[in-house]
């Protein structure tokens, strides 16, 4: 062996064995290392980076703090390639390489339901975004939801009609896909249950151009108020469109998208007064003032809407760590025994089997901006 | 049924139906012309939406200069379209050439997203956003707006191929290219020039529509296949059986989107090219030959 190549050899191991000593050193500092798992690369990389500078937040003002018990926050990030195996390669790699002792996981349900065994399995409480309802009802008892649930959508919106407003008959008008679909079927089961008739269902295929027929069918079979139950902004504001050159024949209360601002680019002086179910409206409370005003000033931006889950989550997740301690099962105790939690997204309560959030706003668009009239509060199911 | 329900639907149906009439003719043309059908013919909507949007949201442009601007742009697309995607190909079958405008197509869409981005775009209305209220009948000024320009164009179109030495040249070369080039009629400029007409009709189609439906990049993709069925259920290569194919198609959505099922209304348009197809394949106006000859 030449002498060149041993030297090499030795500088080789010797920082090898430095890195060893040095992860050893930050264990002993004492920090506690939790993992986080938003797409980084491909197609959801956008909304990957807005969760985590979202979470960012939350990490630094906790450390800012003092962290927990005396012991920073170290966390560490996997990205998921936005996609469902990687998601799984990140919860792995989390868990047995990075020896993380809790998860913030995904928002894309899909993600959830992928991941869903091995997190059971390993037994590692994983704070979610995602809104299937059905995630949580799957008996795997580690997962924490920080988002309304589409049933609570659904079920806030019927209330709405039925404490908030005299109508009586609701029409229905929906995207054929899984969530319109899925979100009417809720809505008419709601409405039967809470005495209001459903006076006749729509249905349209996404990318629809024309709704003249069915606003007309909602019209002819004498809807009140008409729910619209659709994913895409751009689909929502043609209706929002035609509906007001129909001569607004009667109230419009839309799913989410009604008020997204893609749509509302769209729709414009259409939109005007319209009612939508919305997760949150952005200064409705204290907590989220104060989340906004910090944001704009840390990276001077409006903040993401969709990504300020991973910031409650990591908040609820750490109390419940300051409270537990460094044991998982008792960590899963501390969350669901949250009660009254104010976050950025409203207040949390969770429930036994982990969703935390069961309260939506009703809105009305006013500028082209959702602004708020009441937050529902829908009773656990 | 009250009447001012279906005078409203009519409405809605005749401006879809005319939509699809203006997509369908650019696809007649050029069968006829080249006998090939142009799979691209959906994106000669989408490309110049996405022009007058740039020209009118982002340079301010006023809406006619805007108009006559994609028009120009849009026969210069039709004529290099023409160079790239048949001229190299045009001594071979008619499948290597069908290849090449789907290619074309599809280079056209991811284009339009690189360029544009995947948010859809909201093209200025040249006409108000509300509603006409014409006896208790709410119409949309722009439904009217697309019926009558189809009417214009169509009596231009008439006019074009009837009366006008280029239009007789046009149609010798499409009824027989053998014939025409005899007769001392440059045949290869006279497929351009029907690139670039079909085109131009694309253009009309993508002004016209822009304005209610948003631009995006799919713009094209459902409206391709439903001219497509237009031009088979009127007749293939018939330029009236497009027209009234494309109406016809347009009107019967809607009302069976109503009277029928709002969930399956993209199908019906389907529906009705397979009956069209088993029990009238010639279509409503097409002659009763299997091939060319």
């Amino acid at each position: 062996m030449k002498k060149s190549q041993r030297v090499f050899l030795v500088i080789f191991f010797s920082l090898i064995s430095l890195t060893m000593v040095g992860s050893r050193i930050s264990m002993a500092a004492g920090e506690i290392r939790i993992g986080f798992t938003p797409p980084i690369t491909s197609h959801s990389a956008a909304e990957g980076a807005l969760q985590i500078k979202a979470i960012n937040m939350a990490l630094k003002e906790i450390n800012a703090a003092g962290g927990v018990n005396g012991k920073k926050i170290d966390l560490r990030t996997v990205d998921n390639q936005s996609s469902n195996p990687g998601a799984l390669a990140a919860v792995q790699n989390a868990v047995e390489q990075e020896k993380v002792l809790a998860l913030i996981g995904f928002i894309k349900s899909t993600q959830v339901l992928a991941t869903s065994d091995a997190i059971k399995g390993y037994g590692i409480p994983t704070i979610i975004g995602g809104t299937n309802a059905t995630l949580t009802r799957q008996g795997n008892p580690w997962l924490f939801r920080v988002r309304p649930d589409d049933s609570i959508t659904a079920a806030a919106l019927v209330k709405y009609i039925k404490e908030d407003t005299k109508f009586t008959k609701v029409g229905i008008l929906h995207d054929t896909d899984a969530f319109g679909t899925g979100g009417a079927d809720l809505v008419e089961q709601y409405c039967k249950e809470s005495g209001l008739s459903v006076v006749r269902r729509e249905k349209f295929t996404s990318k629809e151009k024309d709704y003249t027929a069915v606003l007309l069918s909602l019209k002819n079979a004498k809807a009140e108020i008409m729910v619209v139950y659709a994913p895409n902004p751009e689909d929502v504001a043609v209706i929002q469109r035609q509906y007001r050159q129909l001569g607004s024949p009667f109230k419009y209360l839309g799913s989410p998208s009604s008020q997204m601002k893609d749509c509302l680019n769209l729709s414009k002086d259409a939109a005007e007064g319209l009612w939508a179910a919305a997760d949150f409206v952005p200064g409705q409370s204290e907590v989220n003032n104060r989340y906004a005003a910090a944001y704009k000033k840390a990276y001077n931006e409006d903040y993401d809407a969709t990504a300020a889950w991973t910031y409650d989550g990591l908040n609820i997740l750490v109390a419940a760590i300051k409270k537990a301690g460094e044991n998982r099962d008792k960590i899963r105790e501390a969350i669901l025994a949250t009660q009254g939690y104010k976050g950025v997204l409203g207040t949390f309560n969770f429930t036994s089997n982990g969703d935390g959030l069961h309260e939506v706003s009703v809105v009305q668009i006013e500028k082209s901006k959702p602004k708020l009239l009441k937050i529902v509060k829908v009773s656990a199911k | 049924m009250d009447w001012s329900t279906n005078l409203q639907m009519m409405t809605a149906g005749l401006a879809m139906g005319s939509i699809y009439a203006l997509v369908a003719l650019g696809f007649v043309l050029i069968f006829n012309a080249v006998n090939v059908v142009n799979f691209a013919q959906g994106e000669f909507v989408m490309v110049p939406a996405f022009v007058a949007v740039w020209l009118m949201a982002y340079l301010n442009f006023s809406f006619p200069l805007t108009c006559v601007i994609t028009v120009i742009f849009m026969g210069l697309f039709g004529i290099v379209f023409q160079r790239i995607a048949y001229y190299p190909l045009r001594h071979r079958t008619f499948l290597p050439v069908i290849i090449s405008t789907i290619g074309v197509g599809i280079f056209l869409k991811n284009g339009a997203q690189l360029i544009f981005g995947a948010e859809p775009l909201s093209m200025p209305r040249p006409t108000s956003p509300e509603a006409l209220n014409l006896f208790g009948v709410f119409v949309d000024p722009q439904y009217i707006v697309i019926i009558l320009c189809t009417l214009v164009l169509l009596g231009f179109q008439y006019f074009f191929f009837e009366k006008t030495k280029l239009g007789k040249m046009m149609q010798a070369t499409a009824q027989d290219k053998q014939m025409a080039r005899l007769l001392g009629i440059r045949v290869a400029t006279m497929i351009a020039i029907t690139f670039a007409y079909s085109s131009i009709l694309g253009a009309a189609a993508g002004i016209l529509v822009g304005p209610i439906f948003f631009v995006t990049k799919e713009l094209g993709g459902m409206l391709g296949l439903k001219a497509f069925c237009s031009t088979i259920v009127g007749g293939f290569g018939s330029v009236p059986g497009a027209i009234m194919g494309g109406l016809f198609l347009g009107v019967v959505e809607v009302f069976a989107a109503y009277y029928v099922s709002s969930a399956y209304r993209d199908a019906f348009a389907f529906v009705i090219l397979i009956l069209v197809l088993l029990i009238r394949p010639q279509g409503f106006f097409g002659e009763k030959i299997a091939e060319k000859a």
